[in-house]
Protein backbone atom coordinates (compact mmCIF):
# COMPACT_ATOMS: atom_id res chain seq x y z
CA UNK A 1 0.00 0.00 0.00
CA UNK A 2 2.74 2.44 1.02
CA UNK A 3 4.77 1.42 -2.03
CA UNK A 4 2.50 3.54 -4.22
CA UNK A 5 2.98 6.68 -2.15
CA UNK A 6 5.23 9.58 -3.15
CA UNK A 7 8.26 10.40 -1.01
CA UNK A 8 6.62 13.63 0.11
CA UNK A 9 3.54 11.73 1.34
CA UNK A 10 5.73 9.31 3.31
CA UNK A 11 7.58 12.20 4.92
CA UNK A 12 4.29 13.83 5.97
CA UNK A 13 2.98 10.53 7.36
CA UNK A 14 6.19 10.08 9.34
CA UNK A 15 5.89 13.61 10.71
CA UNK A 16 2.39 12.72 11.90
CA UNK A 17 3.85 9.79 13.84
CA UNK A 18 3.64 6.87 11.42
CA UNK A 19 6.91 4.95 11.81
CA UNK A 20 5.91 2.54 9.05
CA UNK A 21 6.34 5.43 6.60
CA UNK A 22 9.97 5.72 7.67
CA UNK A 23 10.47 1.97 7.23
CA UNK A 24 9.11 2.29 3.69
CA UNK A 25 11.65 5.05 2.99
CA UNK A 26 14.43 2.72 4.23
CA UNK A 27 13.23 -0.15 2.03
CA UNK A 28 12.75 2.14 -0.96
CA UNK A 29 16.24 3.64 -0.91
CA UNK A 30 18.50 1.15 0.87
CA UNK A 31 19.73 -0.54 -2.33
CA UNK A 32 20.42 2.69 -4.22
CA UNK A 33 22.30 4.17 -1.26
CA UNK A 34 24.12 0.93 -0.47
CA UNK A 35 25.30 0.57 -4.07
CA UNK A 36 26.43 4.20 -4.10
CA UNK A 37 28.30 3.86 -0.79
CA UNK A 38 29.91 0.54 -1.69
CA UNK A 39 31.05 1.92 -5.05
CA UNK A 40 32.97 4.58 -3.11
CA UNK A 41 34.34 2.69 -0.11
CA UNK A 42 34.73 -0.76 -1.76
CA UNK A 43 34.24 -2.35 1.63
CA UNK A 44 30.92 -4.07 2.46
CA UNK A 45 31.37 -3.85 6.24
CA UNK A 46 32.10 -0.14 6.10
CA UNK A 47 29.15 0.31 3.73
CA UNK A 48 26.89 -1.48 6.24
CA UNK A 49 27.96 0.91 9.01
CA UNK A 50 27.65 4.01 6.85
CA UNK A 51 24.20 2.99 5.59
CA UNK A 52 22.98 2.50 9.15
CA UNK A 53 24.35 5.90 10.15
CA UNK A 54 22.63 7.53 7.15
CA UNK A 55 19.20 6.26 8.12
CA UNK A 56 19.68 6.92 11.84
CA UNK A 57 20.59 10.52 11.00
CA UNK A 58 17.63 10.84 8.66
CA UNK A 59 15.31 9.46 11.36
CA UNK A 60 16.50 12.07 13.85
CA UNK A 61 16.22 14.99 11.43
CA UNK A 62 13.27 14.09 9.25
CA UNK A 63 10.60 15.58 11.55
CA UNK A 64 12.15 19.01 11.09
CA UNK A 65 12.89 18.60 7.38
CA UNK A 66 10.87 21.05 5.34
CA UNK A 67 11.75 20.11 1.73
CA UNK A 68 9.69 16.94 1.47
CA UNK A 69 10.05 16.89 -2.32
CA UNK A 70 13.83 16.59 -2.19
CA UNK A 71 14.08 13.56 0.07
CA UNK A 72 16.12 11.41 -2.33
CA UNK A 73 18.49 14.29 -3.01
CA UNK A 74 18.92 14.80 0.76
CA UNK A 75 19.54 11.09 1.37
CA UNK A 76 22.41 11.10 -1.10
CA UNK A 77 23.91 14.27 0.41
CA UNK A 78 23.94 12.65 3.85
CA UNK A 79 25.32 9.40 2.40
CA UNK A 80 28.10 11.35 0.73
CA UNK A 81 28.92 13.35 3.87
CA UNK A 82 29.10 10.25 6.04
CA UNK A 83 31.20 8.44 3.44
CA UNK A 84 33.64 11.36 3.40
CA UNK A 85 33.72 11.23 7.22
CA UNK A 86 34.61 7.55 6.91
CA UNK A 87 37.51 8.39 4.59
CA UNK A 88 38.74 11.10 6.95
CA UNK A 89 38.67 8.65 9.87
CA UNK A 90 40.39 5.90 7.86
CA UNK A 91 43.09 7.64 5.90
CA UNK A 92 45.38 4.60 6.19
CA UNK A 93 42.70 2.44 4.58
CA UNK A 94 42.83 4.52 1.41
CA UNK A 95 46.58 4.06 1.25
CA UNK A 96 46.27 0.29 0.87
CA UNK A 97 48.12 -1.12 -2.14
CA UNK A 98 46.00 -1.56 -5.24
CA UNK A 99 46.19 -5.37 -5.05
CA UNK A 100 44.50 -5.37 -1.65
CA UNK A 101 41.74 -3.12 -2.89
CA UNK A 102 41.29 -5.37 -5.90
CA UNK A 103 40.84 -8.32 -3.59
CA UNK A 104 38.26 -6.38 -1.63
CA UNK A 105 36.38 -5.56 -4.79
CA UNK A 106 36.45 -9.17 -5.90
CA UNK A 107 35.22 -10.34 -2.52
CA UNK A 108 32.25 -7.99 -2.85
CA UNK A 109 31.45 -9.57 -6.18
CA UNK A 110 31.89 -13.06 -4.75
CA UNK A 111 29.35 -12.44 -2.06
CA UNK A 112 26.68 -11.54 -4.55
CA UNK A 113 27.49 -13.95 -7.38
CA UNK A 114 25.71 -17.24 -7.74
CA UNK A 115 27.97 -20.16 -6.81
CA UNK A 116 25.86 -22.79 -8.59
CA UNK A 117 27.28 -24.40 -11.77
CA UNK A 118 26.43 -22.37 -14.88
CA UNK A 119 26.50 -22.93 -18.65
CA UNK A 120 29.66 -21.79 -20.49
CA UNK A 121 27.91 -18.84 -22.18
CA UNK A 122 26.72 -17.54 -18.84
CA UNK A 123 30.19 -17.90 -17.37
CA UNK A 124 31.72 -15.95 -20.28
CA UNK A 125 29.07 -13.22 -19.93
CA UNK A 126 29.64 -13.08 -16.18
CA UNK A 127 33.41 -12.91 -16.66
CA UNK A 128 32.99 -10.01 -19.05
CA UNK A 129 30.64 -8.24 -16.67
CA UNK A 130 33.12 -8.76 -13.89
CA UNK A 131 35.85 -7.27 -16.09
CA UNK A 132 33.61 -4.26 -16.82
CA UNK A 133 32.87 -3.78 -13.13
CA UNK A 134 36.58 -3.95 -12.46
CA UNK A 135 37.09 -1.28 -15.13
CA UNK A 136 34.59 0.98 -13.33
CA UNK A 137 36.41 0.41 -10.06
CA UNK A 138 39.65 1.58 -11.73
CA UNK A 139 38.14 5.05 -12.23
CA UNK A 140 38.86 7.82 -9.75
CA UNK A 141 36.53 8.16 -6.79
CA UNK A 142 34.88 11.29 -8.29
CA UNK A 143 34.30 9.53 -11.61
CA UNK A 144 32.87 6.43 -9.91
CA UNK A 145 30.66 8.60 -7.79
CA UNK A 146 29.20 10.33 -10.84
CA UNK A 147 28.65 7.04 -12.69
CA UNK A 148 26.76 5.56 -9.72
CA UNK A 149 24.90 8.72 -8.74
CA UNK A 150 23.50 8.84 -12.27
CA UNK A 151 21.51 5.68 -11.56
CA UNK A 152 19.45 7.61 -9.02
CA UNK A 153 19.67 11.33 -9.71
CA UNK A 154 19.41 13.61 -12.73
CA UNK A 155 22.30 15.83 -13.81
CA UNK A 156 20.34 18.79 -12.46
CA UNK A 157 19.98 17.14 -9.05
CA UNK A 158 23.67 16.17 -8.94
CA UNK A 159 24.56 19.70 -9.97
CA UNK A 160 22.61 21.05 -6.97
CA UNK A 161 24.02 18.39 -4.67
CA UNK A 162 27.65 19.02 -5.60
CA UNK A 163 27.22 22.71 -6.30
CA UNK A 164 28.80 22.33 -9.74
CA UNK A 165 27.55 23.53 -13.15
CA UNK A 166 25.83 20.89 -15.29
CA UNK A 167 28.39 21.52 -18.06
CA UNK A 168 31.21 20.45 -15.73
CA UNK A 169 29.37 17.24 -14.85
CA UNK A 170 28.70 16.43 -18.52
CA UNK A 171 32.37 16.91 -19.38
CA UNK A 172 33.40 14.72 -16.47
CA UNK A 173 30.94 12.03 -17.54
CA UNK A 174 32.24 12.08 -21.12
CA UNK A 175 35.83 11.90 -19.88
CA UNK A 176 34.91 8.90 -17.69
CA UNK A 177 33.40 7.10 -20.69
CA UNK A 178 36.55 7.71 -22.71
CA UNK A 179 38.71 6.49 -19.83
CA UNK A 180 36.55 3.39 -19.46
CA UNK A 181 36.82 2.66 -23.16
CA UNK A 182 40.61 2.86 -22.87
CA UNK A 183 40.68 0.55 -19.82
CA UNK A 184 38.36 -1.98 -21.50
CA UNK A 185 40.25 -1.94 -24.78
CA UNK A 186 43.45 -2.76 -22.87
CA UNK A 187 41.74 -5.69 -21.18
CA UNK A 188 40.05 -7.12 -24.27
CA UNK A 189 41.69 -5.56 -27.35
CA UNK A 190 40.10 -8.00 -29.85
CA UNK A 191 36.52 -6.84 -29.12
CA UNK A 192 37.30 -3.16 -29.41
CA UNK A 193 39.54 -3.58 -32.45
CA UNK A 194 36.66 -5.30 -34.28
CA UNK A 195 34.43 -2.39 -33.39
CA UNK A 196 36.99 0.08 -34.69
CA UNK A 197 37.15 -1.76 -38.05
CA UNK A 198 33.35 -1.57 -38.37
CA UNK B 1 26.64 24.33 -25.11
CA UNK B 2 29.16 24.80 -27.89
CA UNK B 3 29.94 21.16 -28.69
CA UNK B 4 27.06 18.83 -29.53
CA UNK B 5 29.10 15.83 -28.35
CA UNK B 6 29.21 17.29 -24.83
CA UNK B 7 25.45 16.71 -24.62
CA UNK B 8 25.79 12.95 -25.07
CA UNK B 9 25.20 12.12 -21.36
CA UNK B 10 21.87 14.00 -21.48
CA UNK B 11 20.88 11.84 -24.46
CA UNK B 12 22.01 8.64 -22.72
CA UNK B 13 19.82 9.37 -19.70
CA UNK B 14 16.94 10.80 -21.74
CA UNK B 15 17.23 14.16 -20.04
CA UNK B 16 16.38 15.96 -23.29
CA UNK B 17 13.04 16.81 -24.84
CA UNK B 18 11.82 14.83 -27.84
CA UNK B 19 13.09 17.31 -30.42
CA UNK B 20 16.56 17.42 -28.86
CA UNK B 21 16.63 13.61 -28.77
CA UNK B 22 15.80 13.43 -32.48
CA UNK B 23 18.47 16.00 -33.31
CA UNK B 24 21.05 14.12 -31.28
CA UNK B 25 20.18 10.86 -33.02
CA UNK B 26 20.97 12.56 -36.34
CA UNK B 27 24.27 13.71 -34.86
CA UNK B 28 25.07 10.13 -33.78
CA UNK B 29 24.90 8.96 -37.40
CA UNK B 30 27.73 11.26 -38.31
CA UNK B 31 29.86 11.06 -35.16
CA UNK B 32 31.87 7.84 -34.57
CA UNK B 33 33.25 9.18 -31.29
CA UNK B 34 29.77 9.53 -29.79
CA UNK B 35 28.80 6.09 -31.10
CA UNK B 36 31.81 4.55 -29.37
CA UNK B 37 30.94 6.34 -26.14
CA UNK B 38 27.38 5.07 -26.49
CA UNK B 39 28.66 1.48 -26.80
CA UNK B 40 30.88 1.88 -23.75
CA UNK B 41 27.93 3.31 -21.83
CA UNK B 42 25.71 0.35 -22.79
CA UNK B 43 28.49 -2.06 -21.75
CA UNK B 44 28.92 -0.60 -18.30
CA UNK B 45 25.18 -0.25 -17.75
CA UNK B 46 24.76 -3.97 -18.43
CA UNK B 47 27.55 -4.81 -15.98
CA UNK B 48 26.65 -2.47 -13.14
CA UNK B 49 24.95 -4.17 -10.25
CA UNK B 50 22.66 -2.85 -7.59
CA UNK B 51 23.70 -4.27 -4.24
CA UNK B 52 21.07 -4.74 -1.61
CA UNK B 53 22.06 -4.19 2.00
CA UNK B 54 22.08 -7.40 4.09
CA UNK B 55 18.80 -8.05 5.92
CA UNK B 56 20.56 -7.83 9.28
CA UNK B 57 21.59 -4.26 8.44
CA UNK B 58 17.98 -3.32 7.64
CA UNK B 59 16.85 -4.92 10.91
CA UNK B 60 19.54 -2.99 12.81
CA UNK B 61 18.33 0.25 11.25
CA UNK B 62 14.76 -0.47 12.34
CA UNK B 63 15.90 -1.52 15.83
CA UNK B 64 17.81 1.72 16.23
CA UNK B 65 15.03 3.94 14.87
CA UNK B 66 11.38 2.94 14.54
CA UNK B 67 11.59 -0.12 16.81
CA UNK B 68 13.87 1.41 19.40
CA UNK B 69 12.52 0.36 22.81
CA UNK B 70 11.17 3.13 24.95
CA UNK B 71 12.07 3.37 28.66
CA UNK B 72 8.77 1.89 29.85
CA UNK B 73 8.94 -1.02 27.47
CA UNK B 74 12.34 -2.25 28.61
CA UNK B 75 12.76 -5.96 29.54
CA UNK B 76 11.91 -7.27 33.06
CA UNK B 77 15.48 -7.03 34.35
CA UNK B 78 15.53 -3.28 33.72
CA UNK B 79 12.15 -2.92 35.46
CA UNK B 80 13.49 -4.82 38.50
CA UNK B 81 16.58 -2.63 38.65
CA UNK B 82 14.35 0.43 38.30
CA UNK B 83 12.07 -0.76 41.14
CA UNK B 84 15.08 -1.41 43.41
CA UNK B 85 16.45 2.04 42.62
CA UNK B 86 13.06 3.60 43.41
CA UNK B 87 12.89 1.75 46.79
CA UNK B 88 16.39 2.91 47.64
CA UNK B 89 15.46 6.47 46.77
CA UNK B 90 12.34 6.35 48.94
CA UNK B 91 14.40 4.90 51.82
CA UNK B 92 17.03 7.63 51.52
CA UNK B 93 14.28 10.26 51.38
CA UNK B 94 12.62 8.83 54.52
CA UNK B 95 15.89 8.84 56.48
CA UNK B 96 16.59 12.36 55.33
CA UNK B 97 13.09 13.51 56.33
CA UNK B 98 13.44 11.88 59.78
CA UNK B 99 16.77 13.58 60.38
CA UNK B 100 15.28 16.89 59.34
CA UNK B 101 12.30 16.47 61.78
CA UNK B 102 14.66 15.76 64.67
CA UNK B 103 16.68 18.84 63.82
CA UNK B 104 13.54 20.96 63.63
CA UNK B 105 12.42 19.67 67.03
CA UNK B 106 15.70 20.41 68.75
CA UNK B 107 15.89 23.82 67.10
CA UNK B 108 12.39 24.61 68.26
CA UNK B 109 13.14 23.34 71.75
CA UNK B 110 16.17 25.59 72.13
CA UNK B 111 14.29 28.72 71.17
CA UNK B 112 11.15 28.12 73.22
CA UNK B 113 10.80 30.84 75.90
CA UNK B 114 10.10 28.30 78.64
CA UNK B 115 12.35 28.17 81.70
CA UNK B 116 13.15 25.05 83.72
CA UNK B 117 10.96 26.39 86.56
CA UNK B 118 7.97 26.76 84.28
CA UNK B 119 8.60 23.28 82.98
CA UNK B 120 8.72 21.81 86.49
CA UNK B 121 5.43 23.66 87.21
CA UNK B 122 3.94 22.06 84.13
CA UNK B 123 5.16 18.68 85.32
CA UNK B 124 3.54 19.13 88.76
CA UNK B 125 0.29 20.17 87.04
CA UNK B 126 0.39 16.95 85.08
CA UNK B 127 0.96 14.86 88.24
CA UNK B 128 -1.99 16.70 89.92
CA UNK B 129 -4.16 15.84 86.97
CA UNK B 130 -3.06 12.21 87.16
CA UNK B 131 -3.95 12.11 90.92
CA UNK B 132 -7.41 13.62 90.14
CA UNK B 133 -7.94 10.99 87.48
CA UNK B 134 -7.00 8.29 89.98
CA UNK B 135 -9.75 9.50 92.30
Amino acid sequence: MMKNLEDSELVLMFKEGDNKAFEEIVLRYQAQLYTYIISLVKDPEAANDILQDVFIRIFRKLRNYSEENKLKHWLFIIAKNLTMDFFRRNKTRRALPLESREEDEMSILDTVSDKAPQPLEVIITNDRKEMLRKAISDLSIEERELIYLKDSLTFKEISEMQNKPIGTLLSKFNRSLKKLRKIISEKEPEVYNEECVR
Amino acid sequence: MKNVCDRLPLYLYKEMDEQEMAEFEKHLLSCPECRQALETFEDIQSAKMEYSAPQIVIENIFNKTTRKKRFWSQPKIYKTVLAAAACLLIGVAAVFKNTQTTLEYSTAYNVLPVSYEEMSGMASNISNLESINML
